[in-house]
């Protein structure tokens, strides 16, 4: 009996599973390549992403496993994904010097669709870790809807071994998409097709 | 002067790493990525299926036969459902491409079969059968595969401990699943594409692989359709008639 009365409340302790906040999300970007300031700015348009079928609500972007039962429970976001990445698209190209502006008034259009957008869990005898993935197109069009350069994107990342992986859930998440982002600015192809 | 603890223990080392030598030169090592896990399959085919259409090259594998899904996918796919396929597509058009996986599907007799995400791939394995999970690791190497698998067992959760190489299970599978989906004008993609077919639409003689392709200068889609007979299906050399 007391043992199954410890259980409950040590099974049902830390029983919550993360949520990923609206707001500023990934905290450091780290894009090398820029648009000088002696250059004109490109004023750019991201729009809201699409999301594949494999995304049946996004809003769930993960799975955690709570609790000392380890049970599943939904990591929810208070954006959905699409909108999540688009201003986390927009902080990155502000980084890189890019202007941001209206879909009539710019000079490209940042669009695409998410395929995966999620984090769960690896769970060990002991130890445990964070694993996340995102993949998405990625398609800039100019302002008359030609298309300038597309690329399918996909990042993956594993958080360190822990004893509750729950807490690296959406840090690991973030990471993924902060790479995902980074990534298109380090491709020589986008910046070749933007200044053309 | 070696005593007789010495002697065995030495003994017993020089025995295991005489078995570890075997064990490794015999062990059938993982393809460490697309293009050799494509190579592998070729040399297993006698007939290519190809086709070609608007500027868009086609190369088609369908893996059915556990002899070659067995080393290289660690699965025998039809105890899961499953029916992967080899794909590459190259795209010597001028414009780019987006080739839609997600709503691409292989007909069976009357019966539209879905495609399936690999995370999911790797779910089925892991919850249906845990054994066969393990059977991944044990399949790419002895050692390797014996660690993995006694990992794997001891904590539950199979596909992320076993290992194949220096790499996860999943991560093998992520490896070597189809990618890009969007293709550049002279790029290709290419890559294992997994189908949720029921073991007993498995017996069909024929097949046919669609998938919708996306014109990204003129927003056009178009379905390309892919049949294929079940001979066709990769099986070891001296099988084949």
């Amino acid at each position: 009996m007391l043992f199954l009365v410890l259980a409950i409340i040590f099974g049902s302790l830390g029983c919550s599973a993360p949520q990923l906040k609206r707001g500023r999300l990934v905290n450091e970007f780290n894009i090398q390549k820029k648009i000088s300031p002696e250059e004109r700015r490109i004023a750019v348009c991201v729009e809201e992403f699409t999301t594949a079928k494999s995304i049946s609500d996004p809003h769930v972007i993960g799975d955690a496993r709570v609790g000392v039962f380890n049970v599943h429970s939904e990591i929810r976001s208070e954006d959905p994904t699409q909108l999540v990445l688009a201003n986390e698209l927009k902080r990155a190209f502000l980084l890189a010097g890019f202007k941001i502006g209206e879909k009539g008034k710019s000079d490209i259009i940042v669009s695409g669709q998410i395929e995966r957008f999620w984090v769960d869990e690896n769970i060990g005898g002991i130890t445990e870790n964070a694993k996340a993935s995102v993949r998405y197109d990625i398609i800039v069009k100019d302002k008359e809807g030609r298309f300038v350069w597309g690329k399918s994107i996909e990042r993956r990342k594993v958080s360190g071994k822990s004893i509750d992986a729950t807490k690296d859930n959406i840090p690991t998440l973030m990471d993924a998409l902060r790479k995902s982002i980074e990534s298109i600015f380090e491709d020589e192809s986008f910046w070749n097709a933007i200044k053309r | 002067m070696v005593s007789f603890k010495s002697a065995w223990m030495i003994g017993a080392l020089l025995g295991f790493y005489i078995l570890t030598i075997i064990g490794c030169a015999t062990s059938y090592k993982p393809p460490n990525n697309v293009q050799t896990l494509q190579e592998r399959l070729s040399q297993r085919v006698d007939t290519e299926i190809t086709a070609s259409c608007q500027g868009l090259k086609f190369y088609l594998i369908p893996l059915l036969d556990e002899k070659i899904t067995k080393p290289n996918l660690g699965i025998v796919p039809k105890d899961f459902d499953m029916f992967p396929v080899f794909l590459r597509i190259e795209n010597i058009s001028q414009h780019p491409i987006k080739v839609d996986l997600q709503n691409s599907f292989i007909v069976t007799g009357e019966e539209r079969n879905r495609s399936m995400i690999v995370e999911e791939v790797v779910e089925r394995i892991g919850k249906n059968d845990p054994q066969a999970a393990v059977g991944l690791g044990v399949a790419f190497g002895l050692l390797g595969g014996i660690a993995g698998a006694t990992v794997g067992v001891a904590v539950g959760s199979i596909i992320d401990s076993s290992t194949v190489g220096s790499k996860t299970i999943e991560e093998y599978y992520h490896n070597n699943s189809f990618k890009p989906t969007l293709i550049n004008s002279s790029l290709s993609g290419s890559g294992i594409v997994f189908y949720d077919v029921p073991k007993d639409r498995m017996s069909y003689d024929q097949f046919i692989l669609s998938f919708p392709i996306l014109n990204l200068i003129t927003n056009e889609v178009t379905t390309a359709e892919i049949s294929f007979k079940a001979k066709d299906a990769v099986r070891p050399r001296e099988e084949k008639k």
